[in-house]
């Protein structure tokens, strides 16, 4: 497990954010990586596996940053989730509360529902709204 | 870009004032990347910039156009000014006078990007009333002698379009520049 934020590892009854990280890749079959970053470019938490790279919550930030923009070409006004579609799979980006934005490397074949409704089932957790 | 569409880069450090100056002068709707900032930099702002900002400036109907691209501040975004400065025919480098603490980073910024992108410059020196102090800053940067330096309110609009005035300024001695060197080939 590896934490980005120091404030993350208090002992409290929400368990570390790196630890829900970790469980969401050993528990979702096709989850290969998972970071948590803030919405203006700092990273929060990753799963063990996934590199340390302050580039990555920076681009992660940019990204969203303008896929918002982009969902108003389309009338929309509330992003629900980017997909980088990529010849290693994919990478899920899903805004996560107001402040975060949760990344998820996946296989092609990762069963979408179901890692939503994981993610869902701690989102306050992922959100840092709780605990 | 076009004969008479422009391309401007408007750079600068973290707050120094690039999205309030596209805001104060573009003519169409800002798409701005505008989120809440975290830690240190909320003491600073409360907003900022995490991809882009881009705005434009038309004179006479349509004939000349302006695109202003802003760049976030912060290094950690770095990747999206090299991404930006592409066919830029301008950079707007924006300053906080009163933010000291940017200026040694940002004269080092400034120079490494002009010496780079071969285009002229207007530095903008934000909350800064005197042309005389705001040169002065300028030249510690490391500005050049004809690069066109604003003193600006860049929460005031009128003061955005002074910088606006600069560019188009710059502008056409850039072009007549081009003109001479072209028509000087011709001749020889």
């Amino acid at each position: 497990m590896v934490a980005g934020d120091p404030a993350q590892s208090k002992v409290t009854t929400a368990p570390p954010l790196a630890f829900v990280l970790d469980e969401l890749v050993e528990v979702v079959d096709g989850v290969h990586g998972s970071l948590v970053a803030s919405i203006d470019g700092f990273a929060v938490a990753r799963n063990a596996s996934m590199p340390n790279s302050a580039a990555h919550a920076a681009l992660l930030a940019a990204g969203m940053g303008l896929a918002h923009q982009l969902a108003g070409i389309g009338g929309g006004r509330e992003l629900r989730q980017l997909v980088i579609d990529h010849d290693e799979g994919l990478l899920l980006l899903w805004p996560i509360g107001p402040k975060r934005v949760l990344a998820l490397l996946t296989t092609r074949r990762v069963d979408q529902s179901h890692l939503r409704r994981f993610v869902q089932s701690r989102a306050a957790w992922l959100a840092g709204e709780s605990g | 870009m076009s004969d008479h569409t422009f391309k401007i880069l408007v750079t600068g450090p973290f707050a120094a004032g690039k999205t309030s100056l596209i805001q104060s002068v573009s003519q169409t709707q800002v798409i701005s990347t505008d989120v809440v900032t975290s830690g240190d930099e909320s003491d600073v702002k409360a907003h900022t910039t995490v991809a882009m900002d881009f705005g434009t400036y038309s004179i006479e109907g349509d004939d000349v156009r302006l695109l202003l691209f802003g760049t976030p501040g912060q290094p950690r975004f770095r990747f999206m000014t090299n991404i930006l400065k592409g066919d830029v025919d301008i950079v707007a480098f924006v300053i906080d006078a009163e933010a000291r603490q940017t200026h040694p980073g940002a004269g080092v910024e400034l120079r490494s990007l002009l010496a780079e992108l071969r285009v002229p410059a207007v530095i903008a020196v934000n909350r800064c009333d005197d042309l005389e102090i705001a040169k002065r800053l300028a030249r510690s940067l490391g500005a050049l002698d004809g690069e066109a330096v604003v003193a600006c309110q860049l929460n005031d609009p009128d003061s955005g379009r002074e910088v606006v005035v600069e560019i188009l300024i710059t502008l056409l001695a850039k072009i007549e520049r081009s003109e001479l060197a072209t028509s000087g080939a011709e001749v020889a």
